[in-house]
């Protein structure tokens, strides 16, 4: 047998064993999440709620969703920006200075990244090609900051969400670049992030 | 079924259409409606706001063919104003298009797809009161809208409820991605149909009318159930349906359409028109 050959017979075997582990792991039951982790997430998710709720109070009008204040954003949508302030802005007033994972915790930010990848490896790379093809490009996104104007909101695999914990409206989970955000949908504002989800899984 | 697999030539477009016109022209698939008639009339669109001369002129056919078969309202099945929210995008890519519409009291009842902002539901033109999905009646048909970008445990939950209590003689489901399509782009969202497919058999749903994929396309019954891909009403990728689908069961990849359909007792006859004003598909289910 050849040194090529010998090679190759060497690398095709890695790969069907890591083909193999990958696919025992994605159909493994992945651990529940812990109530009191979840109770504790919840909490934060109502915190955050709160304090958009104040913003708006603070503001002392209201807002029509993902305002710009271009003053021709009105019309149906509500009443018009007159002092430039849009929802978003509000909220990052009011929120102050954030960090990614202080919504969701250490404990929840693992878990949900291991339950991203657990669904993506499950599934076929044609879903998986359709998935990512959808996804804005971004190279990172942090808490506070904007969705990205005019970008589509890609299309959260239903499957997904099965396993994830239901979210109060306006939240929403998003795949955004690599990472999995929690979404203010009104506000076009990321709440908090999961980053590196999809590294290596797309 | 007509389909090109290539940009094709105007003539070879006018004569595909041709052909079309003439193997529809014996079908009278609407009904002369009386005054005071229980017949629900209405049309579909997809995927059609992007303000391009496509969207304008098979917004325009849309206002002539009502001059001729009314219908009343419209749903839309996502992709409703492409590029962002705005009251400019939504002045250029609906209100213009679709004016002679809106000036005749058609009311639209609208989904929202991926290209979409939350801000529409808002939107009092699109009646969908602030809500991501919901349900209106009209006549003999209950019609339930879905959020098709982010079906969770609650919107699955809600739908359930009702559907389980939909008395309505047809159940009309509508939303943005498709359980079924042959498009070469996205094709059958394998998620949703896992999810969906179960509670519109288990229910009687008998039409579902979707978009996403940039076609036309009528898919054979599956489980009992119709689908129609309806989106290509703005935007159109041409030749982009897989020729070798056991889906089709009819497809148009040559130019932009919509759809019409009219409710009458146990039929539902439907027509789906081009920006030619030709019918390139159209039939009957029986309930």
């Amino acid at each position: 047998m050849s040194r090529a050959i010998a090679i190759r017979l060497v690398v095709a075997a890695g790969v069907l064993i890591g083909v193999t582990v990958i696919a025992r792991s994605s159909g493994q039951q992945m651990p529940a999440l812990a109530e009191d982790q979840l109770a504790r997430f919840d909490d934060r998710l109502h915190t955050y709620l709160g304090v958009r709720h104040a913003a708006v109070a603070a503001a002392g009008r209201s807002f029509s969703g993902a305002e710009t204040g271009d003053a021709g954003d009105a019309g149906e949508m509500g009443e018009a920006s007159t002092d430039g302030l849009t929802l978003a802005d509000a909220i990052r007033r009011a929120r102050g200075p954030v960090r990614t994972g202080d919504v969701f915790g250490s404990q929840v930010s693992d878990w949900v990244r291991s339950q991203v990848r657990s669904d993506m490896l499950s599934r076929s790379a044609a879903e998986r090609a359709d998935i990512f093809e959808e996804l804005p490009r971004v190279r990172s996104v942090g808490p506070n900051d904007g969705y990205p104007r005019g970008e589509p909101h890609a299309t959260m695999p239903a499957g997904l969400l099965e396993r994830l914990p239901p979210v109060p409206a306006p939240l929403q989970f998003r795949l955004l670049g690599e990472s999995l955000v929690l979404l203010d949908i009104d506000a076009d504002l990321v709440v908090d992030v999961v980053p590196h989800v999809l590294t290596g899984v797309l | 079924m007509l389909r090109c697999p290539r940009r094709g030539s105007q003539a070879i477009a006018a004569l595909i259409a041709a052909v079309a016109l003439l193997s529809h022209a014996a079908y009278r698939g609407f009904v002369d409606v009386a005054a005071g008639s229980s017949v629900v009339r209405f049309a579909v669109i997809g995927d059609f706001g992007t303000g391009t001369p496509q969207q304008f002129e098979l917004a325009q056919v849309m206002a002539d063919r009502r001059r001729r078969d009314p219908y009343e309202f419209v749903l839309t099945v996502g992709d409703n104003i492409y590029g962002g929210w705005s009251a400019k995008a939504v002045v250029d890519r609906f209100e213009v298009p679709y004016k002679a519409l809106l000036s005749a009291g058609v009311e639209f009842f609208a989904t929202l797809g991926n290209h979409d902002s939350a801000e529409e539901q808002r939107y009092a033109p699109f009646h969908m009161g602030g809500r991501r999905y919901y349900t209106f009646s009209r006549g003999a048909v209950d019609f339930f809208a879905l959020d098709s970008n982010y079906l969770d445990p609650p919107q699955l939950s809600w739908l359930r409820q009702a559907l389980a209590g939909s008395t309505a003689a047809w159940k009309i489901a509508f939303f943005h991605h498709p359980l079924y399509s042959s498009g070469g782009r996205h094709g059958s969202s394998a998620d949703l149909r896992t999810m969906l497919q179960p509670l519109f058999t288990q229910y009687g749903v008998q039409v579902v009318f979707s978009g996403h994929d940039h076609v036309y396309e009528r898919v054979k019954p599956q489980r009992g159930v119709s689908y129609f891909v309806c989106g290509s009403s703005g935007q159109l990728r041409r030749g982009n349906l897989d020729k070798r689908s056991p889906l089709t069961a009819a497809g148009f990849v040559l130019d932009e359409v919509f759809m019409r359909v009219d409710i009458d007792g146990d039929r539902l006859g439907f027509e789906a028109i081009s920006r030619a004003g030709v019918v390139i598909d159209s039939g009957e289910i029986r309930r």
